[in-house]
């Protein structure tokens, strides 16, 4: 899968670029992830929503969360329940700042392989330095 | 996060990024001051430390290793954002 490539010719490139350790850069990034998300969740949409609560479930194990830090997965949770797949999409690729401040607790971690999410920062590294 | 992941996560930061000592900024540097912070605070997973003087490779690795989607924050459910000076704003005095 030739993610970063496919997945950065999405991005608004009207927004400019931005470098490595600015907010933008992290933000881009975590949006090209999600539009790589989005693409597995239209694919396989059973096995990525099973993992992403999977997900929920280990981090409410134990006492490491406590009531306050719940709320972000107790509120993803609820999406999950309550969304159908293009619903999902649409959240996880909302550029406005809830779908930013959606996609800073998203549970879809570990959809994409390590190597994929690599191919994807290094992707958003070298659209910076265009 | 609570302020014992933020521990954590600080030390993962200066050990991953050869820092002394990280700075946190932004909404979770409020558990330096008091441990009764706000829900929006809590219930954020993620935490901005900016590193001075550093360059592209110390970012790229907190991303790699503590950032977002890491198998870090698969594992434990929370990661760490690294932050230039130029991207923080800081109040006067």
């Amino acid at each position: 899968m030739e993610a970063g490539e496919k997945i950065i010719s999405t991005l608004d490139a009207s927004a400019g670029a931005a470098t490595l350790g600015s907010h933008q850069f992290l933000d881009d990034f975590a949006l090209a992830y999600h539009l790589a998300v989005a693409e597995r969740l239209r694919e396989r949409p059973d096995a990525v929503i099973e993992r992403a609560r999977q997900n929920l479930s280990r981090w409410l194990e134990g006492d490491a969360f406590g009531p306050g830090e719940r709320q972000s997965i107790e509120e993803w949770r609820k999406i999950l329940d309550e969304s159908d797949i293009g619903r999902l999409i649409r959240i996880i690729t909302d550029t406005s700042e809830e779908g930013r401040r959606l996609r800073s607790s998203s549970p879809f971690v570990g959809t994409l392989t390590p190597e994929e999410r690599l191919e994807i920062l290094a992707a958003c590294e070298q659209r910076a330095t265009a | 996060m609570n302020k014992e992941q933020l521990l954590d996560l600080t030390e993962r930061v200066r050990l991953v990024a050869g820092v002394k000592l990280p700075v946190i900024v932004g909404s979770q540097s409020l558990y330096a001051v008091t441990s009764n912070v706000p829900d929006s605070v809590r219930r954020s997973v993620e935490c901005d430390f900016l590193l001075l003087a550093a360059g592209p490779p110390i970012f790229r690795a907190v991303i790699e290793q503590i950032g977002f989607a890491s198998s870090f924050q698969e594992t434990h459910g929370y990661y760490a954002d690294a932050v230039g000076l130029a991207t923080v704003v800081l109040p006067a005095g």
